[in-house]
C-alpha cells in the first residue's frame, strides 16, 4: 500500500480524487424519494418509454395511447421507467477480529477508509447513503440520509469505531434484513470469519428482501500468506483461545481451511448473484476500490456480468 | 567382538542430546502475537497435530542420530572375528610382524641384504592395512632381545620402518620372540575387540633360530612357563601354546638364495711372537674361518695399526676351515696400540672385522751382574744377550682385546715396569750407563 491513508482519518483526499470519476451504479432495481440515475421498480412518468398495457377502469385517461387505439381500435396505456436515487446502507464489522493488522493499520482502518470512500461516492451523486456498525449485533447506527451533513455523520460514526466484541454476522445481516425499509445497496465490510451457512442465511433474507448486497472481505496479508517464522503463542482475538504453534508446520493446513472458508463464501454468493470482493489491506484502498467499481460500471453499461 | 579404534571419542556421543536440548528450549521459547483468524489456526492444528508430532519426533531422533552416528565414526568402530556382525563387515586384520634383526639379517645378495628385504616386505604387508578400518599392527624387531617397537595404526609402524636401516650383532632368539606373541594374543583373547592375530616371521632361517634342543639355561620368554626337566624346549613350548589359542605364525624367507652361503669371518685376531716390545719385530696372525662348504683362495686379509691400513695378505681358507695371515708388526713406540684385522669382499660384514688393543711394554734397562766374568771380552759379551732376552721374557704382557665393533680401546690395566734396572758389565773398557726410569 503505497500511500495508506492515516488511521485516525476517514477520508483520504487524494483517494477520494482518484475516485472522483467512478460512482457506485445499483446493478437492480432501486427505490429512491428523488429522480436519479438508478432505475426505480415503480413505473411512472419520465421520458424512457417502458411498455404498453391493457387499459383498465380506473387509469388516468391522458396516459392513454391514443395513437393505438386510432389504428387497432384497443385502449392500451403507455408506461414509462421511472429512475430514481439510490439507498447504500453501509455496514461495517467492527468486531475484535477486525483489529488485526500486521500493518501499521488494522482491517478495521481499512475498512473504515473503503466504506468513507463509498459513502462520499454515493452521497456524491445525490444518492441516500446510511451506516451500521456492528459486531455480534448493530452497535451504532447512521440512519440513510444524503446531502454533505450525511457525510460528516457518517465520518464522525466511523472515525470513532474501536474494534472489541465477538463476530457475528450472519445474525446481524439476518436481524438487519428486515428493518431496511428501502430496496438499495447493501455493503458489508467484514473478515467473514463466521460460519458461512449462517452469512449465507442473512445474505439470502437481504436478498429476498430486495436488496443487492455486496461481500467486502476484509484480509491482512499475513491471513492470507502465514509466512511465520519461529514458534508462536497465537493469543486469538474474540476470546478464542491461545494455541501455541509452529507456523511452518500447520501454514499448509492452515490456508487450506481459509480457503476451504473462502471458497465456500464466494460460491454461495454467486448463488446469489453477488458480488464477493477480497481485499487485501495491503492494497491500496483507491486500487481495490476503483478496480471493482469501474468493473461494476462496465457491467451496468451492459458488458459482462 | 568388536570395539572402537578411538574408544576416547565416544564421549563426542553425548552431543546426541543437544538437537534434544534445543528441542526442548524452543518449545519454551513461543512468541505471543494476537490472531483473528484462530478458527482456521485451530482447524488447522487439530488437523495436523498428530502428523506434526510425529514428524518433529523423527526429526528429532534423526537429528540426534546424525550426531550419535558422526561420533561412532570419528571414534572408529570395528568388529572382530567373533563379532556377530563379521559376515556383514570386513573385520579389521591385526597383524603382528616379526623382523628377524640378528646379525646374519645383514647378508647382502645384490644390492640389499636379507635385513633391507625384510624391512621392504613389511612395508607391503603393513600398505595392504586400512586404519580406516581399525587394522592395527605391532612391530617387532626379534633378535637376542625382542623390541616392541609400534604397536597401534600402520601409518606409526611405517614411520618406526623408516628408522630402522641396521641389524643387531647378535642372534635371533625366537622363543622369546614368539613369546611375546603369545603374550599379544592372550591379552586379546580378553578384550572386547579380540580379533584373529596374524602373525608374520620374516627371517632368513638361520638354522640355529629354529633349534629346539633344550639349552643348558634355556632363556625364557615372560609368560612361558619353564620346561620341566628333560622336558619341551621352550620354542617348542610358545609354539604350542600359540597352536592353543589358534595362532598360526607365517614364516616367510627372506635369506640368501644359497642354502648354504658363502660366509667368511675373523675367529682371532693376536701377536704370536713370545716377546714384543717398542721397536722389536712382532709377528701378529689373523685367524680366517670359512663357514661355508666351498674352499676359498685369495681371501684379501688387511691388517691397520693404529689406523694405518699393512699391505693386503692373502690366504686360502678351506671349506669349513680355517687359515692365518701373518702380518710383521714393528711399534715404535710404547704403550697401547689398536690392531684391526679387516676382511674384504665378504658378503656378511659383521665377522670380517675385528680390533685388538695390544699393550707394548717399554724398554727395560736391566743390570747384568756378571757373577764370573771371563778372562777375555768376547766371553762375557757372549753370555749377555741371553740374560737381556731372559729378563724381557719374564714381562711379557698378555695382549688384552676387544671386538671392534663395540671395543672401547682404553686400557684397563697396567703392567708397566716399577723396577729399576741397572745393566753393568765387568767389561772395563764399558762405562757404567744407568737407565732413568720412564
Amino acid at each position: 500500500m503505497a500511500d495508506a491513508p492515516q488511521a485516525n482519518r476517514a477520508l483520504d483526499p487524494a483517494i477520494l480524487d482518484r475516485l472522483s470519476n467512478l460512482g457506485l451504479v445499483a446493478r437492480t432495481v432501486v427505490e429512491g424519494f428523488m429522480a436519479g440515475q438508478h432505475r426505480s421498480p415503480y413505473l411512472g412518468s419520465s421520458v424512457e418509454f417502458a411498455q404498453h398495457r391493457e387499459y383498465v377502469p380506473g387509469d388516468e385517461l391522458r396516459r392513454v395511447d391514443w395513437k393505438v387505439f386510432g389504428r387497432n381500435d384497443r385502449l392500451v396505456v403507455k408506461q414509462f421507467v421511472e429512475e430514481t436515487n439510490l439507498v447504500c446502507h453501509l455496514m461495517v464489522d467492527a468486531s475484535e477480529s477486525m483489529g488485526y493488522g500486521s500493518l501499521a493499520w488494522t482491517k478495521l482502518d481499512y475498512a473504515r477508509w473503503c466504506a468513507a470512500s463509498i459513502a462520499h461516492l454515493v452521497l456524491q451523486a445525490r444518492d441516500t447513503a446510511g451506516l451500521i456498525v456492528f459486531d455480534k449485533t448493530w452497535r451504532t447506527k447512521v440512519p440513510p440520509g444524503n446531502g454533505a451533513h450525511q457525510l460528516k455523520n457518517i465520518l464522525d460514526t466511523l472515525a470513532k469505531t474501536e474494534a472489541q466484541g465477538p463476530t457475528g454476522v450472519g445474525d446481524v445481516i439476518d436481524w438487519v434484513a428486515p428493518k431496511l425499509k428501502r430496496r438499495g445497496i447493501v455493503c458489508l465490510f467484514s473478515d467473514f470469519f463466521d460460519e458461512p451457512e449462517r452469512i449465507v442465511s442473512g445474505l439470502r433474507r437481504l436478498v429476498h428482501a430486495g436488496h443487492e448486497p455486496i461481500l467486502f472481505q476484509v484480509l491482512d496479508p499475513q491471513e492470507t500468506r502465514f509466512d511465520f517464522q519461529g514458534m508462536l503463542k497465537l493469543e486469538g482475538l474474540e476470546g478464542a483461545g491461545v494455541q501455541k504453534i509452529d507456523p511452518r508446520a500447520i501454514r499448509e493446513a492452515y490456508l487450506e481451511e481459509l480457503e476451504k472458508h473462502n471458497k465456500e463464501l464466494a460460491r454461495a454468493a454467486r448463488a446469489l448473484s453477488l458480488d464477493c470482493v477480497t481485499l487485501s489491506t495491503d492494497v491500496g484502498v483507491d486500487a481495490a476500490l476503483s478496480t471493482y467499481l469501474a468493473r461494476r460500471m462496465a457491467r451496468a453499461r451492459g458488458g459482462r456480468r | 567382538m568388536g570395539g572402537f579404534v578411538n574408544a576416547g571419542l565416544l564421549a563426542g556421543l553425548a552431543l546426541a542430546s543437544v538437537p534434544l536440548i534445543i528441542h526442548l528450549l524452543n518449545r519454551q521459547r513461543h512468541k505471543p502475537m494476537p490472531w483473528a483468524a484462530m478458527r482456521f489456526v485451530q482447524a488447522a492444528w487439530k488437523k495436523t497435530r498428530r502428523r506434526v508430532e510425529m514428524e518433529n519426533l523423527l526429526l528429532l531422533l534423526l537429528r540426534m542420530a546424525v550426531l550419535a552416528l558422526l561420533a561412532l565414526a570419528v571414534a572408529r568402530p570395528f568388529s572382530g572375528s567373533k563379532s556377530p556382525l563379521a559376515g556383514l563387515t570386513e573385520s579389521r586384520r591385526d597383524l603382528v610382524l616379526l623382523v628377524d634383526s640378528s646379525a646374519s639379517m645383514g647378508w647382502r645378495e645384490g644390492v640389499e641384504t636379507s635385513f633391507e628385504r625384510a624391512l621392504g616386505r613389511a612395508r607391503d604387508l603393513v600398505h595392504q592395512l586400512e586404519a580406516s578400518r581399525g587394522d592395527r599392527v605391532r612391530l617387532l624387531l626379534c633378535a637376542g632381545d625382542p623390541r616392541l617397537v609400534s604397536w597401534t595404526t600402520p601409518e606409526q609402524a611405517l614411520s618406526v620402518l623408516d628408522t630402522v636401516t641396521t641389524p643387531a650383532d647378535e642372534g635371533l632368539d625366537l622363543a622369546r620372540a614368539l613369546g611375546e606373541v603369545l603374550r599379544f594374543a592372550k591379552e586379546d583373547a580378553g578384550g572386547a575387540g579380540a580379533s584373529t592375530l596374524e602373525v608374520r616371521l620374516l627371517t632368513d632361517l638361520q638354522r640355529r633360530s629354529f633349534d629346539f634342543e633344550v639349552p643348558a639355561e634355556p632363556a625364557r620368554a615372560p609368560g612361558v612357563p619353564a620346561p620341566a626337566p628333560g622336558g619341551k624346549a621352550p620354542l617348542d613350548e610358545v609354539l604350542g601354546a600359540l597352536a592353543d589359542l589358534s595362532v598360526r605364525v607365517l614364516v616367510e624367507d627372506l635369506g640368501p638364495s644359497a642354502t648354504e652361503p658363502q660366509n667368511l669371518g675373523i675367529a682371532s685376531l693376536k701377536p704370536l711372537s713370545p716377546v714384543y716390545g717398542a721397536g722389536l719385530p712382532c709377528d701378529v696372525g689373523v685367524e680366517v674361518w670359512n663357514h661355508g662348504a666351498l674352499a676359498k683362495s685369495g681371501v684379501r686379509v688387511v691388517l691397520e695399526v693404529d689406523g694405518e691400513r699393512r699391505p693386503v695378505e692373502l690366504v686360502d681358507v678351506p671349506a669349513r676351515g680355517h687359515a692365518q695371515a701373518l702380518f710383521q708388526v714393528v711399534f715404535e713406540l710404547p704403550g697401547e696400540h689398536v690392531l684391526t684385522a679387516r676382511l674384504e669382499g665378504d658378503r656378511l660384514p659383521v665377522d670380517d672385522v675385528r680390533s685388538e688393543v695390544l699393550a707394548v711394554p717399554p724398554p727395560i734397562s736391566v743390570l747384568l751382574v756378571n757373577g764370573a766374568p771371563g778372562a777375555t771380552l768376547e766371553e762375557d759379551s757372549g753370555g749377555t744377550p741371553a740374560l737381556r732376552t731372559r729378563a724381557r721374557a719374564g714381562r711379557r704382557h698378555e695382549p688384552r682385546s676387544r671386538r671392534s665393533s663395540c671395543a672401547s680401546r682404553r686400557r684397563t690395566s697396567s703392567a708397566r715396569p716399577t723396577s729399576r734396572t741397572v745393566v753393568s758389565t765387568s767389561c772395563g773398557s764399558r762405562t757404567w750407563r744407568t737407565c732413568p726410569r720412564p
